[in-house]
């Protein structure tokens, strides 16, 4: 017992570096990494370059447990803040959209292609049974959602929700769309999260959107209002039903990877998938909220039918271009 | 792992300087607790918008405020946690609170992408279960055969407590995502337990130990010598006591000491007993606990 303990030097030598490193991190936790200044930043990457060295060193010739318990909570603190994600959520948003939604969608092509034959299914065989039976309209659509138009209704008053404002005015358009946009956007998120389950959820829900849909479309066909009744729904239709069968794509996603990973690890599969999958339900929502913002405020100022289909055209050739050719050529970070 | 980790699976993370730092994965009562509060939030949030709103009139004012209204809450009931995930890289006030931390199970910390996956299929793990629950409480499941009534709920429960079932502690989110919940503890750096032996150097070493003797113990025991030592409290001297007098019998130690030397003769042998083992440490000599062979 003649001299000092070696583990004892050496933090007497090294302590004074991570008293600094967690000053800076509790900083950086508190108020975000970029309350830091520039040469505060400089200082914690080399500090936190240090202090991880010293954990290192510590693990090799000291066995005092609170400095190892320090010093290993001190470097996992500090890792986050070195390494964590440092962008802005602006940012991150204009990330999504210009490059991981259009990448992550086109990953998924043919989940979506299936989700998206299963809606058009279910909108043709909608269409069928309740044009041999129109009492089967009420067990296709939730009456929240179709607020007096259904076989019942006389002509004069379908032709009427098609280009009227009717009994909506302006704010309560706007309060209609929020609910819709609301109601759509957990249909969606419900269509991915089910997807976990094998997938069997989700051939349901789109099967029965499909329905709905085919319902209402016999509904106005059979007034012989068909041309009218897609130019009224289409307008923001092709972007919500899109958006709705992108959700149903990332539930099927979500279920091959869980049940055909493939080559890799089952567990690594789903993962890859469910990442994936998540990037896509994102920007579906946001599509929702455009769709949602279409509907509230195109779709009772123009009435009239070709600009209606002007818009349908439009908004159609802008997905294909871009899922098509979104984020294509640039070089991931 | 006994040695740093006794409580926790621990889970290991490579860093890009190549020194693996060990996490230890969340334990299911730190989850729910986390959960618990951040739900309680969420709800206390919306309750005082919503009673605000009545209150100042804007719920009757326009369908545009309305509508407003409909979307905070929206965002609140889906966003909240993804907002902070990616904000607080992994954390919620919730699970601020509870000392644990979202990480990606690849190594590293979680992205966005990571973060809205987990967070969406809280809809499978919260809602459905709820939503299961109203339709029982309306009577709405009376009609259906009661085996499946009964086989639906025991599915949709097992879902949600899935953590509980595997050593990761994952939930249906954490498999989607790739992430794992582990302890984020904020440990103080407290002054070296050895430290006293440069001030008891001056009177000179008091204790004598042989090689012999201080190859009776292994790291373990040193480090909960160690807790020992710093703990403080009304049942100390007692524990010092009774510890000082099961090591002397294990090393059969030749003098009787009293009650007052008790901590000083601990001192003693935890200084020679990890100058001992640190020393040996160097020649890559360990020895996990009392019972392990050194080597």
């Amino acid at each position: 017992m003649t001299s000092e303990l070696r583990s004892t030097r050496f933090r007497r030598e090294r302590e004074a570096t991570w008293y600094r490193l967690e000053g800076l991190v509790a900083r950086a936790e508190r108020r975000g990494v970029r309350a830091l200044a520039g040469t505060d930043l400089a200082e914690l990457a080399t500090l936190y370059r240090a202090t991880i060295s010293s954990l290192s060193v510590a693990r090799a010739i000291s066995l005092d447990r609170n400095l190892l318990e320090y010093l290993e909570g001190l470097c996992q603190r500090a890792y986050f803040v070195v390494y964590g994600p440092r962008r802005r959520i602006r940012e991150m948003v204009s990330s999504l959209l210009l490059r991981d939604f259009p990448r992550a969608v086109r990953a998924l092509r043919w989940h979506v292609v299936l989700a998206g034959l299963l809606f058009l299914a279910g909108t043709l065989v909608g269409y069928q049974l309740v044009a041999d039976d129109p009492e089967r309209f009420h067990s296709f659509v939730d009456p929240s959602l179709s607020s007096g138009r259904d076989p019942s209704a006389d002509t004069e008053m379908l032709r009427a929700t098609l280009y009227d404002g009717d009994e909506l005015s302006g704010e309560s358009l706007g309060e209609f769309s929020a609910y819709l946009f609301q109601h759509n956007a957990q249909v969606g998120i419900l269509c991915f999260a089910v997807g976990i389950l094998a997938g069997l959820p989700v051939f349901l829900l789109m099967g029965s959107n499909g329905l709905m849909l085919g319902a209402f479309s016999w509904l106005f066909h059979s007034r012989g209002l068909g041309l009218d009744w897609w130019g009224w729904v289409l307008p923001h239709g092709i972007t919500e039903l899109l958006a709705v069968v992108l959700c149903g794509g990332a539930g099927f996603g979500l279920a091959q990877g869980l049940l055909f990973p493939g080559a890799r690890r089952r567990l690594d599969s789903l993962a890859l998938r469910g990442r994936q999958a998540g990037t896509v339900v994102l920007g579906a929502i946001l599509m929702l909220l455009l769709a949602g913002l279409i509907e509230g405020i195109f779709r009772q100022t123009v009435t009239d039918i070709t600009v209606r289909y002007a818009v349908i055209i439009t908004t159609s050739i802008f997905w294909i271009a871009y899922f098509g050719y979104g984020g294509r050529g640039e070089v991931t970070e | 792992m006994k040695r740093y980790a006794p409580e926790g699976t621990p889970f290991e993370v490579t860093s890009p300087e190549g020194v693996p730092l060990h996490f230890q994965i969340a334990s299911a009562g730190a989850r729910a607790g986390g959960v618990l509060l951040d739900y309680t939030f969420i709800f206390v949030t919306i309750l005082l918008l919503n009673w605000a709103f009545m209150a100042t009139g804007l719920a009757f004012a326009s369908g545009l405020m309305r509508a407003l209204m409909m979307l905070v809450v929206f965002l609140f009931m889906h966003f909240y946690f993804s907002f902070f995930e990616v904000r607080w890289q992994g954390a919620t006030p919730g699970k601020r609170i509870a000392g644990i931390r979202v990480i990606n199970r690849f190594g590293g910390p979680v992205r966005g992408d990571a973060v809205v996956t987990r967070n969406f299929l809280r809809i499978v793990e919260v809602f459905v279960p709820v939503q299961l629950l109203a339709m029982w409480s309306d009577g709405a499941l009376r009609d259906l055969p009661w085996f499946l009534v009964l086989a639906g709920v025991a599915w949709a429960f097992l879902l949600t407590f899935l953590p509980l079932f595997n050593r990761m502690r994952m939930r249906l989110g954490d498999l989607a995502a790739g992430t794992v919940v582990v302890r984020a503890p904020k440990a103080r750096l407290l002054a070296d337990v050895s430290e006293s032996h440069a001030r008891q150097k001056a009177a000179g070493p008091r204790y004598a130990f042989t090689r012999k003797q201080l190859a009776v113990y292994g790291e373990y025991e040193l480090q909960v010598l160690e807790e020992v030592l710093r703990a403080t409290g009304p049942e100390q001297a007692a524990t010092l006591e009774a510890v000082a007098d099961r090591i002397q019998r294990k090393l059969r130690w030749p003098h009787k000491l009293t009650r007052r030397e008790s901590r000083a003769f601990l001192q003693g042998f935890y200084d020679a007993l990890r100058a001992h083992r640190e020393k040996r440490m160097l020649f890559g000599k360990r020895k996990e606990d009392k019972h392990a062979k050194e080597g």
